[in-house]
């Protein structure tokens, strides 16, 4: 089932790789970073934890740029705003799931 | 005619911690602007959003986020016991939210929902 997980805490708080993992397939999987969430696509090594169980990796622009980060500095993932995020979890998935 | 799809959010974090019930109204906003149909449902520390007469000083203010939500069309209702366990009284939330129960309202919103997001710790 395509799911959209939603982090909300740092890598330092969580590992949501594992979480992810247990509920679905890589290429049903689609994580959407919120908050200090963000921070887990700023890091390498939790960027390769979410490459290894998710087929995307959905940034918050406006978590980013709150922290004073930029695009350039993704480890991975794509910055996007609240439209693409209630597309994602509205049509391109089918259930969302906060880890 | 085809009905709008339903986004219900569900928020347990209370109006001073994280920015969880920023992004839960961010959300809301934006799946209105999208033309579904939005309810949201405050749990636990998460009712303390809908608390009329918030001023923050520097943090945006949730209260007023969520009255403008309910007067754009959202459906805010909050849970009864968490609100009276923090010495709440019905008439101090934001005008447009409901005070309501988990097993009435939420259990209501869940099943005319397409999607049900959390916002939690």
């Amino acid at each position: 089932m395509k799911t959209a997980f939603i982090v909300l805490k740092s890598p330092q708080e969580q590992d949501p790789a594992r979480a992810i993992e247990a509920l679905a397939e890589k290429d049903d999987a689609s994580a959407i970073l919120l908050e200090d969430g963000v921070l887990q696509a700023l890091s390498r090594a939790s960027a390769d934890r979410l490459a290894r169980v998710c087929s995307e990796v959905l940034v918050s622009r406006e978590d980013v740029e709150a922290k004073g980060f930029s695009e350039s500095e993704l480890a991975i993932g794509k910055l996007i705003g609240y439209p693409e995020i209630v597309e994602c979890i509205m049509e391109r998935t089918e259930r969302t799931i906060t880890v | 005619m085809e009905m709008a799809k339903t986004l219900t959010i569900l928020w347990r974090s209370g109006s001073m911690m994280a920015m969880d019930a920023n992004v839960a109204a961010k959300l809301a906003s934006a799946a209105l602007e999208k033309g579904y149909a939005v309810n949201m449902f405050g749990y636990g520390e998460g009712v303390t959003a809908v608390k009329k007469g918030q001023k923050p000083k520097r943090f945006p203010n949730i209260g007023e986020e969520l009255e403008e939500l309910a007067k754009r069309g959202v459906r805010i209702v909050i849970c009864e016991t968490c609100y009276a366990a923090r010495g709440f009284e019905r008439g101090e939330e934001i005008p447009g939210a409901k005070v309501g129960s988990l097993t009435n309202d939420l259990l209501k919103f869940i099943s005319e929902s397409d999607r049900l997001v959390t916002i939690a710790r």
